[in-house]
């Protein structure tokens, strides 16, 4: 079932893409692209050559994309959704959650342009302040409730 | 943390326009910024020379894409200078009219900017939706949206009649309660308020080191203002507050280019309301034998300044002072001890306008070429 469930999951996040593009488009007085775009610019995409820098060649810009997808799919098993079973752990599910951010950070890191690492470094300030420090404040608080 | 210098552009750097910002950084931090023009230089003033009194008009038009009017209206009043005739009262009228419209216009589009750096997506498009009202307007009455050549020497070439009077007051009253409704929004938006108070802070020292002029210059509390200090068109018939704010942030800024919006619709309203009969333009043509004339009018940037030395009808010499030439240089001082995601508010408040400011091309090699006219156009102009 669960494994079932997997293969739709491309498929149900591009939808919902599309639709967040669409209502979006609507509030702000636009008519929007078809609810399908992401999945057509994702086709498209694919038909690209890849291309990038020699100076990229290193195992730690090659490696996070690969754990990233992992860690996105291993987050994606320990979600609460209906209909698919799992053992709910919230600090594991933080703790996925860093790692799956992390390995994106790690990317722009190990690129070879100042840009990168700027952008790392803000993508992490970011990270912890909109993430991170309200989700433990929440569990602390959760905590003092129940003692 | 690390100290780095990134290149901020010259693709896309917060605006459509190319410009290089090269920042220094501390961490998050601006220790220095430097601004490296030259990506979108034109030679505006060597395409002027040489050119007939009547046909600079339209190229002076084409100096901004934005404050069209603006330009072609410093043109007028300048080289009105050296005829001895007066123009037409109702032409006076018809371009004060035209410039208050494209100050509306303007400052709509640049809200929209604004709010799209700081991440407000549906205000921008809010903003941009009212900016058609004025099109709208400006297409009825010159037939152009963007580009109206409205104006000749002596005179204007479209009257405006009371039906299009009784348009333009519909349109001017639903712009001013849209934008009425949006700035009680923005003023009450904790998020907006975070974004632009503190933000690229200009004193009012610095202000007046720089020499700023318009808006800027209004935000950090210095009262300048052309249409009052000295009145062309027909400013001195209209009565109207030059806005200012003392706090020279960025949302001192917004607030001095919002009131100005508002300020606008009331001097149209007693435009239309005192406008004059009578004829719109003067018969040419006009000769002017040799001259040195200079006129300046309040763009929606601010101070524009057309100085021009004119030969038997011909241009010999242009040099224009366009709003952001004045201002521009403050950016890097405003930039200084900004965080790097401020970048894009800080040059969005200042609302440059590249294309019209660059006045000179660094070549790479940095050694010294001369172009004649004729290759300086084949590589720069395209034509």
């Amino acid at each position: 079932m669960e494994f079932s469930l997997m293969i739709l999951v491309p498929f149900i996040a591009i939808l919902f893409e599309g639709l967040h593009r669409k209502l979006e488009a609507r509030f702000q007085n636009r008519i929007g692209p078809p609810i399908w775009q992401p999945l057509w610019d994702l086709w498209k995409l694919w038909q690209k050559k890849g291309s990038d820098s020699l100076a990229n060649e290193n195992a730690f810009f090659r490696i996070p994309p690969v754990l990233y997808l992992i860690s996105a799919i291993a987050l994606f098993m320990f979600m609460p959704f209906f209909l698919v079973s799992f053992e709910f752990d919230f600090l594991l599910l933080i703790y996925i959650t860093i790692l799956y951010s992390g390995f994106y950070v790690l990317t722009a890191f190990a690129s070879n342009s100042p840009s990168g690492i700027v952008g790392a470094m803000r993508e992490i300030i970011t990270m912890v302040h909109s993430r991170y420090l309200p989700a433990f404040r929440d569990l602390h608080r959760n905590q003092d409730n129940t003692l | 943390m690390h100290d780095f210098t990134i290149p901020f552009g010259p693709q896309h750097p917060s605006l459509i326009e190319s410009t290089c910002i090269r920042v220094s950084l501390n961490g998050n931090y601006i220790q220095e910024a430097k601004l490296r023009p030259g990506y979108m230089h034109r030679g505006m003033e060597k395409i002027l020379e040489g050119k007939n009194i009547d046909s600079t008009l339209y190229a002076v038009e084409r100096i901004c894409g934005i404050c069209t009017y603006a330009h072609s209206g410093c043109y007028v009043v300048a080289v009105e200078k050296a005829l001895k005739d007066r123009v037409p009262e109702r032409a006076n009228y018809i371009r004060t009219l035209l410039s208050e419209l494209e100050r509306i216009q303007s400052h709509t589009l640049w809200a929209g900017v604004l709010m799209h750096e700081i991440g407000f997506e549906t205000i921008f498009m809010f903003f941009w939706r009212e900016r058609e009202l004025m099109l709208d307007v400006f297409e009825r009455i010159t037939g152009g949206r963007v580009h109206h050549n409205a104006n000749k020497i002596m005179g204007v070439r479209y009257d405006i009649t009371d039906s299009d009077i009784k348009f333009i007051l519909e349109r001017i009253g639903k712009i001013e309660e849209k934008v009425q409704g949006y700035l009680k929004l923005l003023r009450g938006n904790t998020v907006v308020r975070a974004r632009l108070r503190n933000v690229g802070v200009i004193t009012r020292n610095d202000a007046k080191k720089y020499c700023l002029v318009g808006p800027v210059a209004r935000g950090s509390g210095i009262d300048i203002d052309v249409r009052r200090d000295d009145p062309y068109m027909a400013y001195r018939n209209v009565e109207f507050e030059v806005m200012t704010e003392s706090a020279g942030d960025s949302y001192a800024r917004a607030l001095v280019r919002f009131r100005e919006i508002l300020e606008s619709a009331k001097i149209i309203r007693q435009l239309l309301k005192n406008i004059p009969s009578g004829p719109v333009k003067k018969q040419g043509p006009f000769n002017i034998q040799n001259a040195e004339v200079w006129g300046r009018v309040e763009a929606p940037r601010g101070e524009d300044l057309h100085f021009y030395k004119i030969e038997n009808n011909i241009v010999q010499r242009a040099k224009i002072r366009t709003p952001t030439f004045a201002y521009i240089q403050i950016l890097e001082e405003a930039l200084k001890g900004a965080e790097i995601g401020d970048i894009p508010v800080v040059v969005g408040s200042l609302d440059p306008c590249f294309a019209c400011m660059e006045r000179i091309l660094v070549e790479k090699d940095s050694k010294v070429r001369m172009f004649n006219e004729k290759q300086f156009r084949r590589r720069y102009v395209g034509v």
